[in-house]
């Protein structure tokens, strides 16, 4: 049996199981949306690291660590210590929050909490906006490997992979996401263990591979290397902060069960973001030292590839392809609650039943693959482009709104809506015409100017109301012993549903 | 270990912490979850 076929059946088989186990537990909204708030701590931290990861660190990541040396890895310390922060300060507030007031989706969380219901319009509105493009480049990852790996005709891997994708999203929804996830995650650490071992015994151990790195070229074993500085600070500052941005991993923590579900995934996910980091840095490394004259870094890990056996390189394979389904599932599942629940719901049709809602979400997701795949094929410089600035916009227009939601009683919907519109402009004009001129990183930038600017927007406008910081837990320590009225039940809700 | 080495050993080194902070702060920590 030749790999294409193996790969097939086995790529298929893996769908089976989570799809027939979700089949009862999607058949209400919040089930399907959010698995029902039910999900423990192992899948927690699975789902929501394979939807982090992509094959960009495998395939981008080993590239700019082939062309970089370590550098290309210590910038990456931003994303594992923002992990780290993410489950002990974000995830465990979010989860409480999010429960205590019924939310399903980021948009109508923030929405909830800043008492704006515009800001759930805008948020979505803009979620669908980059989201699309993210889920393209998965399409177009997958379309190349296909067509690069196996032989198969691009076209033909971006249709039946988009097929896939948007068939078992939309038929399945968390729960079956978030299952697929925790198998394609263990895949990935198969795969990432293989890399690990082969290729250090390869160079014979760290200490000579970093020997040979440092005969090619001594920056390639310094902290920095050659990065510029401006883009070495940013990407760290961008990783860190993009682990509680970015729309498809804020809803894996309405999914947790409980607080001990978050106890669980915090280590589990620090654990497994480092192998796959140190994996995918080792692959680029080591690529360096053997095939040191590659046109680009994006060719490390397809030859690391052909030097393994077929048996590993199997492995790695469904790895790459684990990382990019459950990247692509899990933006399509974000876009078409955001579509269903949010813009067709929130903005158009306020009374739509919830078996309508639950109806609508699984045909948003269906039609929005369509797109996707329809546009994978055409060679959209604006695709590629909305992409590279999709990470930093979610930091200022989630990111920061969520922070200050969650942590500042103080925090006002003026001051939301300030980093939600003037973030995303101050960015791309800083990076766009500023970076050169100052030397600071675009989003360095966006945050000196944007925290400060929220901050007074805040002290200057009107609080929210007592009863939403009630229902958010934001009330100060004394007042919340005179309160007399009791606490709204689960779900209460300020918004229309 | 010489020079060559400084940075390897400095981010593993980091890596091995964060996720030791993680275990401890999962299991000793419960103020931060509950």
């Amino acid at each position: 049996m030749g790999h294409t076929t193996l790969l097939v059946i086995v790529s298929l088989l893996l769908l089976v199981g989570p799809l027939w186990y979700a089949r009862r537990r999607s058949t209400t909204l919040s089930g399907y949306l959010i698995a029902d708030r039910s999900l423990g701590g192992v899948v927690s931290a699975f789902t929501y690291s394979s939807a982090a990861v992509s094959a960009g660190l495998f395939l981008g990541g080993a590239g700019f660590a082939y062309v970089y040396g370590w550098a290309g890895a210590t910038y990456q310390l931003g994303a594992l210590v923002g992990i780290l922060l993410t489950w002990m300060l974000i995830a465990p507030r979010v989860r409480k929050m999010a429960a205590s007031v019924g939310a399903l989706s980021t948009p109508r969380f923030l929405a909830e909490r800043f008492e704006c219901p515009a800001l759930r319009t805008i948020t979505s509105a803009l979620t669908v906006i980059f989201v699309l493009p993210m889920v393209i480049v998965q399409f177009r990852g997958a379309g190349l490997l296909f067509q690069n790996f196996l032989g198969l005709d691009y076209t033909w891997s971006v249709i039946i992979f988009g097929l896939l994708v948007g068939f078992f999203t939309a038929l399945g929804g968390n729960f079956a996401v978030s299952y697929l996830d925790t198998i394609q995650g263990s895949i990935m650490i198969m795969g990432s263990i293989v890399c690990v071992v082969v290729g250090l015994s390869d160079v014979g151990g760290l200490y000579h591979l970093n020997a040979q790195l440092a005969r090619v070229d001594m920056d390639l074993v310094r902290f920095m290397g050659e990065v510029p500085r401006p883009i070495w600070w940013n990407l760290l500052v961008i990783f860190g902060l993009a682990q509680f941005s970015n729309p498809h991993l804020i809803p894996r923590f309405f999914s947790l069960r409980d607080h001990r579900a978050v106890r669980w995934a915090l280590p589990l996910s620090v654990s497994i973001n480092c192998l796959w980091v140190c994996a995918a840095v080792l692959i680029g490394l080591v690529a360096r030292v053997k095939y040191p004259g590659l046109a680009s870094g994006d060719e490390a890990m397809p030859v690391f590839l052909q030097s393994l056996s077929p048996v590993m390189s199997f492995v790695i394979l469904l790895a790459l392809l684990s990382a990019i389904f459950s990247t692509a599932d899990s933006l399509l599942l974000t876009a078409g609650t955001n579509v269903a629940h949010d813009i067709v719901r929130g903005m158009f049709w306020p009374g739509l039943s919830e078996r309508g809602e639950l109806w609508l979400a699984k045909w948003s997701m269906f039609v929005l693959c369509g797109i996707c795949f329809t546009l994978s094929l055409l060679d959209l410089p604006l695709i590629t482009l909305m992409n590279s600035f999709a990470m930093g916009a979610f930091v200022l227009i989630f990111g920061l709104p969520l922070v200050f939601g969650i942590f500042s009683r103080r925090a006002t919907k003026e001051a939301a809506l300030t980093a939600v519109i003037a973030g995303p402009i101050i960015y791309l004009g800083w990076k766009y015409w500023l970076v050169p001129v100052t030397g600071i990183g675009e989003m360095m930038a966006s945050l000196l100017i944007l925290i400060p600017t929220m901050i007074v927007v805040s002290m200057v406008t009107e609080p929210n109301s007592a009863s939403c910081l009630e229902r958010f837990e934001l009330t100060s320590r004394r007042k919340m012993r005179t309160v007399s009225a009791p606490l709204p039940s689960d779900g209460a809700s300020a918004l229309p549903r | 270990m010489d020079g060559t080495d400084i940075t390897s050993v400095a981010f593993l080194t980091v890596c091995g912490l964060l996720v030791a902070i993680s275990i401890l702060v999962a299991w000793k920590g419960k103020s931060f979850f509950s």
